[in-house]
């Protein structure tokens, strides 16, 4: 059972209980009873930025609820841009985005979930202007291009 | 007939010296890397970005411009060491030719982005032999 430090161990056993901190969270019962929790400023930012990763996921999983057609791009709240994507393309985002969340849980860090949020608004940015977006999802052209040389 | 050996030769054809020994006749190896030698990839831009392409010096730079060039005509498939590149995501990241990669996002920081495909060995063009390709699909050098 994990041991649960007094308000006045804060003085009395300072070290002790900062260095039970450091290597996971200390509990630290205060003087009206309401407990609190010390530990590294790492794993307190993790905690916070997943728990804002899961916020919105949930949140998109609300507009995934509604019929496509029905779907505008307010409901998809920071994740707006997603409707630059086809139906297919969003629920292909929404199974990758799981699966990094997954993966940031097992490796208590949110760069996964991070790399794939920016690596699908990058493609998004890239379909959102219209000759862009006309090239890259057209069909290949042979006669379309010329070669260049290095900028000099 | 013998020919007679230059200083610097027969001082090249002795062996190491001891640590901390000095040969006068050596010069020095060329500090970092080698000067590029010929690029592996041709280089092509689509005809609607040829535009684009010319201002890019102007707009992110010389140096940057060249860096993107040497990393796409060298090493396309492989993370820039500078800037980033993704796959493209989405059913439309295909290849548009065959033995053609996936569309890659090059992003240069803070400057934009450009999305390519690249081939090892296509035999696309009139001479018909196998070469390496890239082509340059969009630039945008606004969005950032």
């Amino acid at each position: 059972m994990d041991h649960i430090y007094q308000a006045s161990d804060l003085a009395s056993k300072r070290r002790e209980l900062m260095d039970a901190a450091r290597i996971g969270f200390a509990q630290i019962r205060d003087t009206d009873g309401t407990g609190l929790v010390m530990l590294p400023q790492g794993r307190f930012d993790f905690l916070r930025a997943l728990r804002e990763q899961f916020g919105r996921f949930i949140a998109l999983e609300g507009t995934f609820e509604r019929p496509a057609k029905e779907r505008r791009a307010t409901d998809f709240g920071e994740f707006a841009w997603l409707t630059t994507f086809d139906e297919d393309d969003q629920r292909t985002f929404r199974r990758e985005l799981l699966d990094a969340l997954v993966q940031s849980l097992a490796g208590d860090s949110v760069e996964p979930a991070e790399r794939c949020i920016s690596e699908w608004r990058t493609t998004a940015r890239a379909l959102s202007n219209e000759k862009s977006r006309r090239i890259l999802t057209g069909a290949g052209d042979d006669a379309a291009f010329e070669e260049v040389a290095r900028p000099e | 007939m013998t020919t007679p050996r230059s200083r610097r030769s027969r001082a090249l054809s002795e062996t190491d010296p001891a640590p901390g020994g000095y040969r006068p006749y050596v010069s020095a190896r060329r500090p970092g890397e080698r000067p590029a030698d010929k690029p592996r990839y041709r280089v092509l831009v689509h005809r609607e970005y040829l535009e684009e392409w010319k201002s890019l010096p102007g707009r992110v730079g010389l140096p940057n411009a060249q860096q993107f060039w040497d990393h796409v005509a060298n090493t396309p498939g492989q993370p820039p060491r500078v800037g980033t590149s993704t796959v493209m995501k989405g059913k439309h990241n295909g290849p548009k030719w065959a033995g053609y990669s996936k569309t890659i996002h090059y992003e240069i920081t803070g400057a934009g982005r450009i999305d390519y495909q690249y081939a090892d060995a296509t035999t696309e063009g009139d001479k018909g032999d196998a070469h390496a390709v890239v082509k340059i699909l969009s630039i945008d050098l606004g969005s950032h």
